[in-house]
C-alpha cells in the first residue's frame, strides 16, 4: 500500500526520518535464542500502537463509517483513484531505481493515461488498457540494493514501518504534487485522503478485530510478511517456505518473540 | 559419447522417468485436498444466506478437520510452550483451535459474488511436502494469492499452512499466541480464544 501521510515541514520530516533510520538501523540485529528479533522496541511500539488504536476507535473509524454511508461507492472509487494516481510518481521513480526499466516506462504511461484520459486520475482507464498497477517504494528499493530491514517501528499517527522503509515517508512526500500546493488547499484535501483511506481499510480492520487475539503482534507479523512479499513483487521464492516445520521437528521450537 | 557417460545419462533418464510419475501422483493427491477444501468453501459461500453462520459452521467443520492437520499446526503455533502441556491439554487446544478456525471461515466467507479458485502451480518441497499455489479471483477486486503447504500423514494429504498474499497464517498465530502466553499464560490464551469464538457467534 502506498503511503499517503505527510508531515508539515519537509526539512523537519527529513531530519526526523534520518534520526529514526540511524537510531534503529542496526537494532533489528539483536537476537533471541539465536534468532533475529525484528521488534527490539516492542514496549515503546506497543504504547504507540495503543495511542493510534484509541485515536482510530474514537475518531477515525466512526468518521470513516459515516463517510461510507454518505458517499456512493463510485464516488469513493474516484477519490481513491485520484489520490493513487498522484502518489504514483513515487512508484515510477522506484521502478526505475530498482532497475525495472520496462515496468518504469509502463508506470509512466499509466500515470500519463490516467492523468489525461482518466480526467486527472479520477478514472483508472490505464488498467483496462493493460497498463498494470505496481506497488514500489523506497523501502523496496533499499531492500533490492541490499539494505537490511532494521527494526520494526510503530509510529504515532502513521502506523507500522521498518527502519528501512521509514525514509519512504520523505520519498512519497517529495514526489507527491500536492506537496507543492498551498497549505490552505492541502489540509482539507489531505483530510479527505485520510478518511477515504481509512474507509478502504474498514473491512480489513474488522477482520483483525475478529480474528486476532493480540492485534499488535498480528499487525506486526502481517506487515513484515507483506513487506517481504512486495519486495519480491508478489512472487517470493519458495526456499525457506516450510522451515518453520523443520525447526519444530529437529530442535526445540524457538519463539521469535518472547 | 563415452560408454560410461552414456550409461550415466541413461541412468539419469530412467531415474527421472521413475521419479516423475511418483512426484506427479503426490502433487495430484495434495492438489485434491486443496480442491476439496475450495469446493466446500465455494459451496458454503453460494448458500451463505440460506445456511446462516451456524449452518456454514456446521458444513465447514468436518472439512476443516479432514483437510487440515490441526494437531501439527497447533504444535507449531504453540512452539516450545507445547512441551509444558500434557497430552490432554494439547488435544484440548487442538480442538479449540479447530473451532476457532472454523468460526473464522464461517464468519468471513459469508456471501458469493462470482469468486473462483484457480490452481497456479505445484511444487515438491523438503521432506516430500507439497506447495500448491492458487488464486482466489474476484470479479470486482484484485485476486488474492493463496498458497497451501501440505504433507502426507497415514496415506492422507493434509494442509499444514496457508499464506494469503504472502502473509502466513502459521507465523502470524505463532507470534501472536507467544505474546499472549507471555502476558497471560496458557489459560489466558484459551480464555481469549473462547471469547473470540463467542463474539463471532454473537455477531453472526
Amino acid at each position: 500500500m502506498m503511503n499517503r501521510y505527510r508531515l508539515n515541514s519537509p526539512v523537519s520530516l527529513l531530519a526526523v526520518l534520518l534520526a529514526v533510520a540511524l537510531l534503529t538501523g542496526c537494532a533489528g540485529t539483536q537476537t533471541i535464542d539465536g534468532e533475529v528479533n525484528p521488534d527490539p522496541y516492542e514496549d515503546n511500539n506497543r504504547s504507540f500502537y495503543a495511542f493510534n488504536d484509541a485515536l482510530d476507535r474514537h475518531i477515525m473509524k466512526p468518521v470513516a463509517r459515516n463517510y461510507v454511508k454518505a458517499t456512493p461507492e463510485p464516488v469513493r472509487d474516484g477519490i481513491t483513484n485520484f489520490f493513487d494516481n498522484l502518489e504514483y510518481l513515487n512508484v515510477i521513480l522506484h521502478s526505475f531505481l530498482q532497475g525495472k526499466i520496462g515496468q518504469g516506462f509502463s508506470d509512466l504511461s499509466r500515470f500519463v493515461v490516467n492523468s489525461t484520459v482518466g480526467i486527472g486520475g479520477l478514472f483508472d482507464v490505464a488498467t483496462d488498457m493493460g497498463l498494470e498497477e505496481h506497488d514500489e517504494d523506497l523501502g523496496q528499493t533499499l531492500a533490492v540494493w541490499g539494505v537490511d530491514q532494521g527494526a520494526y517501528l510503530y509510529i504515532p499517527f502513521l502506523g507500522p514501518y521498518t527502519a528501512r522503509n521509514s525514509p519512504d515517508l520523505a520519498s512519497s512526500y517529495f514526489t507527491n504534487p500536492f506537496t507543492y500546493i498551498s497549505t490552505l488547499f492541502l489540509l482539507p484535501v489531505s483530510a479527505l485522503n485520510l478518511i477515504n483511506d481509512r474507509a478502504n481499510l474498514l473491512d480489513a480492520s474488522e477482520f483483525v478485530d475478529e480474528a486476532s487475539i493480540d492485534p499488535y503482534s498480528f499487525i506486526r507479523e502481517a506487515y513484515l510478511q507483506q513487506r517481504r512479499y512486495l519486495i519480491h513483487d508478489g512472487d517470493p521464492p519458495s526456499e525457506g517456505y516450510d522451515d518453520i516445520f523443520d525447526i519444530g521437528f529437529e530442535d526445540e521450537p524457538k519463539l521469535v518473540i518472547e | 559419447m563415452k560408454t560410461g557417460l552414456r550409461y550415466r545419462l541413461l541412468y539419469v533418464v530412467v531415474l527421472a522417468c521413475l521419479c516423475c510419475p511418483a512426484g506427479a501422483a503426490q502433487t495430484d493427491l495434495a492438489s485434491r485436498t486443496v480442491d476439496k477444501f475450495h469446493g466446500k468453501l465455494l459451496n458454503v459461500m453460494q448458500r451463505a444466506d440460506e445456511l446462516g453462520y451456524r449452518g456454514r459452521y456446521r458444513e465447514l467443520e468436518p472439512f476443516i478437520s479432514n483437510c487440515f492437520d490441526i494437531p501439527l499446526i497447533t504444535d507449531i503455533i504453540l512452539g516450545r510452550y507445547r512441551n509444558e502441556l500434557d497430552e490432554a491439554q494439547r488435544a484440548e487446544f487442538s480442538s479449540l483451535f479447530s473451532r476457532f478456525s472454523t468460526a473464522t471461515y464461517a464468519s468471513r466467507f459469508d456471501g458469493y459474488d462470482g469468486e473462483e479458485f484457480l490452481e497456479i502451480s505445484r511444487e515438491t518441497m523438503k521432506r516430500d511436502r507439497v506447495l500448491i499455489r492458487t488464486e482466489l479471483r474476484r470479479p470486482v477486486q484484485d485476486a488474492i494469492n493463496l498458497d497451501y503447504l501440505l504433507h502426507e500423514k497415514q496415506g492422507k494429504w493434509y494442509i499444514i499452512s496457508v499464506s494469503a498474499d504472502g502473509v502466513n497464517d502459521l507465523s502470524l498465530k505463532r507470534a501472536e499466541y507467544a505474546a499472549v502466553i507471555k502476558e497471560k499464560g496458557y489459560n489466558g490464551l484459551v480464555t481469549d480464544i473462547l471469547y473470540k469464538i463467542e463474539a463471532m457467534e454473537a455477531e453472526n
